[in-house]
């Protein structure tokens, strides 16, 4: 009698509907607007959980073969390459997207593809420095830097990701060199979020902070007088542009199919839009990202700040590194 | 003695501990290594920074709940119902919200630095430090020991204070040798409520970068992708609270804090001149900083956009928050009540102690009980496949997962605020009924339920606005597209998106004033 009746119940649940389900860590406003409109164009539906992305993986990972997700969006690509090594997604093969996203951008196999880029800039108080002595994110740990400083903690991945980068770039012993050296030119044990960084630097207590570009762009465009005044006080700077210098490193959010999706060719669909130029258009001009695609321009925004060379390493090589920078992080005290 | 009361006990405490149970076992031979490199590098730092978060937190809202509850059963003075009311209101808001605020506030081009530099100080305040921290979390924990406190004050005023008054002794005398030590139920289980919130806190402790054992769980597990020296590092927070408990527990020993209620009116004292105005003082500086200011801040951010948001989809949050909150509350306070009694009507060691290995998903961060609650739910559905009752998962990832992680989670306060009632009621009156042929439980419903309807309220309200508060295991559990009013806050907050966060802020407020309101009018104090 149960059985009959919770066999109606899943059968009145599990109805066939054309939908497309997403485990996504990205709360930014134009997301929003892109699963809307995704439905408009396709008229397949959209559900979302959003969570920690660390969190939600737990979550598909015990799951398993019964996940209902069939997308898992993140930021930061030490998430999807644990992704892929937990056997989180599946690959995919698409001409589209194999066409539009560099190759560096995205998995090899297809188990992941960047949809946005963002750089790991430095930004400069404008009145106390001169952007011509900045150089290098290897400069920042020269004792000229000592009390001046800022940045989040280490349980910030994008920090993770960039000591990930040098250790990928110059091995083990220099980054944790490196980490050390900038650990002693904090302007103040690491709080706060990105923003928060740029707010101390505008009100003097350091000259140089390492931020995402977004967080620039969310400063500038926010409906607070005083962020408003914070950016008008600090300058951008592209690190490591030099000839023989590797480029600013950068980050992608990205998306993946899951291992057991239920609706791949919506979710395949899914990803070829959020790559196309339309979607692309609005994440550069909504959240200030940098488009994946080569075929869409940064923002007017962010061309204002200027053109730049990025550090142009296979993405996946930071993801192999990031356990290494958190136990470096511990070692060295940047808190 | 196995009986049907306590069998349900037991089984109730293992459904309810399991998920726990479960994250330990995954713990089980954990990375050497790790925890090796753990306790060279980060460890000392964990250890400090908690002990001293946690001690700092008790201490202040000790003196701010115990001193807030003594001064408004004992003495009489105008507006003092008005002071019952809102002293209670700061627990109301979320502590990552009042975080937010109080950053915001002293942010360098905001108010406060603004009015400085308006008469002629230039100096920087940097609030982001563990201070900040100690004093915030201590403004949104301090209710729950002045609520339970002044439930127990309550309780034992006029019986003890009027035959001592007339004998002679002094107030100070009075409120040392007498109130305070009858109240030592209420207060120690209020406190450990504070100390276990305090070490399981993720959103404020994470953004002033206060390093404490949930971010330690957090950083070892998805930082270093070792969950079982992580799950070592929580196991090892829950054993230190529950050692506290038990030495506590042990330590009260047959101590009685039984007293019988009276109607007689106890003789408040009347405040005159500096006394009134400096109470005055005390009382509102709590109120100021953990409710006013924060409200004012979300009232003038909200205020113009209110308009575009109060929409159908507003209130379908709403509704989520204010539903999944009351069922909640209603089977905590039910399933605790029961817990209670039975240990009250069989008082075997087991019985006694169930209690606090019952709340023992308190001390844990919430997103780790998630991933227990994960765990147990996951494998229950996987059950039903193979047996091809379901095809799909029919518990995982519905409003049923939520909920139950809701209790294992929140199940503490119920269990605390039932307990630190229940000691206050003579088990003679038990006697006298079952003596007169009353089965337990119509003893139950007729003698103990009535007496402890007010505290029952208490824990209902308690448990009720944690829930509505409750972010990272709604975050994660919740079904497709579930919106609550805290998830909405935070998601708005970390898009920077003041005006629309501190709308849903304002959202948690109201719907958290409802049980409050219920409570506190309805006494009429």
């Amino acid at each position: 009698m149960i059985k009959i009746f919770l066999t109606i119940v899943v059968l009145l649940i599990s109805s066939n509907a054309n939908e497309v389900n997403i485990y996504t860590h990205r709360h930014y406003p134009s997301d929003e607007v892109l699963f809307k409109t995704f439905t408009e164009k396709t008229g397949i539906k959209v559900n979302v959980v959003q969570a920690n992305a660390d969190q939600i993986m737990k979550r598909l990972e015990e799951e398993g073969k019964y996940t209902p997700a069939d997308l898992l969006l993140t930021v930061d690509v030490g998430r999807l390459y644990y992704a892929k090594e937990k056997d989180l997604l599946q690959p995919i093969e698409s001409k589209f997207l194999e066409e539009v996203i560099p190759f560096n951008l995205r998995d090899k196999e297809g188990h992941w593809f960047g949809v946005t880029k963002r750089a790991r800039v430095l930004v400069y108080n404008i009145d106390s420095v001169d952007p011509r002595s900045l150089s290098t994110y290897e400069a920042l740990a020269d004792k000229k830097y000592k009390g001046s400083i800022l940045t989040q903690s280490s349980s910030s991945i994008y920090n993770q990701s960039l000591l990930a980068s040098i250790i990928a770039h110059k091995g083990e012993k220099e980054a944790k060199a490196w980490a050390k050296a900038v650990r002693s030119n904090f302007a103040r044990r690491p709080t706060g979020s990105d923003r928060d960084q740029m707010r101390a630097l505008a009100a003097g207590m350091a000259k140089v902070a390492i931020v995402n570009t977004y967080y620039v762009g969310q400063l500038i465009n926010s409906k607070s007088f005083s962020d408003k005044a914070v950016a008008e006080m600090i300058g951008i700077y592209f690190p490591d542009q030099g000839e023989d210098e590797r480029g600013t490193h950068i980050n992608i959010s990205g998306i993946g199919v899951t291992k057991h999706a239920k609706n791949r060719e919506n979710a395949i669909a899914f990803i070829e839009f959020l790559c196309s130029q339309e979607a692309q258009k609005v994440f550069t001009s909504v959240n200030y990202e940098y488009p994946v695609n080569k075929n869409v321009a940064p923002s007017r925004l962010l061309q204002s700040w200027g053109s730049f060379k990025e550090d142009s390493i296979e993405l996946y090589k930071i993801g192999q590194n990031n356990a290494k920078a958190v136990k470096i992080f511990n070692e060295v005290g940047w808190y | 003695m196995i009986n049907r009361w306590s069998s349900f006990s037991y089984i109730l405490t293992f459904i309810i501990i399991l998920p726990i149970v479960l994250v330990i076992n995954h713990a089980l031979g954990s990375e050497t290594q790790t925890l090796i490199h753990l306790k060279e590098t980060v460890m000392s730092e964990y250890v400090t920074d908690t002990l001293i978060l946690v001690l700092s937190v008790a201490f202040v809202t000790l003196i701010l709940g115990v001193g807030t509850a003594y001064l408004t059963t004992f003495y009489q003075f105008r507006f003092a119902g008005f002071f019952v009311f809102t002293l209670a209101l700061p627990f109301a808001i979320p502590t990552y919200i009042m975080g937010y605020v109080y950053a915001d506030i002293f942010g360098y081009f905001n108010h406060f630095h603004l009015f400085l530099r308006s008469i002629g100080i230039e100096e920087y305040f940097n609030v982001l430090n563990i201070y900040s921290v100690i004093i915030i979390m201590s403004l949104v924990l301090y209710p729950y020991v002045y609520l339970l406190v002044r439930a127990s004050f309550e309780k034992s005023k006029s019986a003890l204070l009027n035959p001592a008054l007339s004998l002679g002794s002094s107030r100070k005398k009075i409120f040392f040798k007498i109130i305070l030590p009858l109240s030592r139920p209420a207060i120690v289980g209020s406190l450990a409520l504070v100390m276990m919130e305090t070490i399981s806190e993720y959103g404020i402790t994470e953004y002033y970068n206060i390093k404490t054992f949930t971010p330690a769980i957090f950083n070892t597990w998805f930082g270093l992708h070792d969950s079982k020296s992580a799950t070592y590092i929580a196991v090892m927070a829950m054993v230190m609270v529950l050692i506290v408990l038990i030495i506590e527990k042990y330590n009260r020993g047959k101590a009685d804090y039984k007293t019988e209620d009276t109607k007689a009116k106890v003789k408040k004292q009347h405040l005159k001149g500096y006394r009134l105005y400096l109470t005055y003082t005390l009382l509102s500086m709590p109120i100021v900083f953990g409710f006013i200011i924060p409200l004012i801040w979300m009232g003038v951010y909200s205020y113009e956009y209110a308009a575009n948001i109060l929409d159908e989809k507003f209130l379908g949050t709403l509704t989520n928050s204010f539903v999944s909150s009351s069922l909640t509350a209603f089977i905590i306070i039910v399933l605790a009540f029961f817990v209670g009694y039975t240990s009250r009507i069989f008082p075997t060691v087991m019985n006694r102690y169930l209690s606090k290995i019952i709340s023992l998903g308190f001390t844990m961060p919430g997103a780790v009980i998630a991933i227990g609650v994960v765990m147990l739910i996951i494998n229950i559905d996987k059950w039903l496949i193979e047996n091809y009752i379901t095809k799909t998962l029919f518990l995982g990832g519905t409003f049923f997962t939520l909920l139950f992680a809701y209790i294992v989670r929140f199940f503490a306060i119920g269990v605390h605020t039932v307990d630190s009632s229940l000691e206050r009621i003579s088990i003679d009156l038990n006697r006298a009924s079952r003596s007169l042929g009353h089965s337990y439980f119509k003893t139950m419903i007729k003698v103990e339920l009535p007496l402890m309807k007010n505290a029952l309220l208490f824990g209902f309200a308690l448990v009720f606005i944690s829930t509505v508060k409750e972010l990272p295991m709604t975050l994660v559990l919740r079904p497709f597209n579930y919106e609550t009013l805290a998830t909405k806050a935070y998601t708005l907050a970390n898009a920077q998106m003041l005006h629309e966060t501190s709308l849903y802020a304002l959202g948690i407020i109201v719907i958290s004033l409802i049980p409050l309101s219920v409570i506190l009018l309805k006494r009429h104090v």
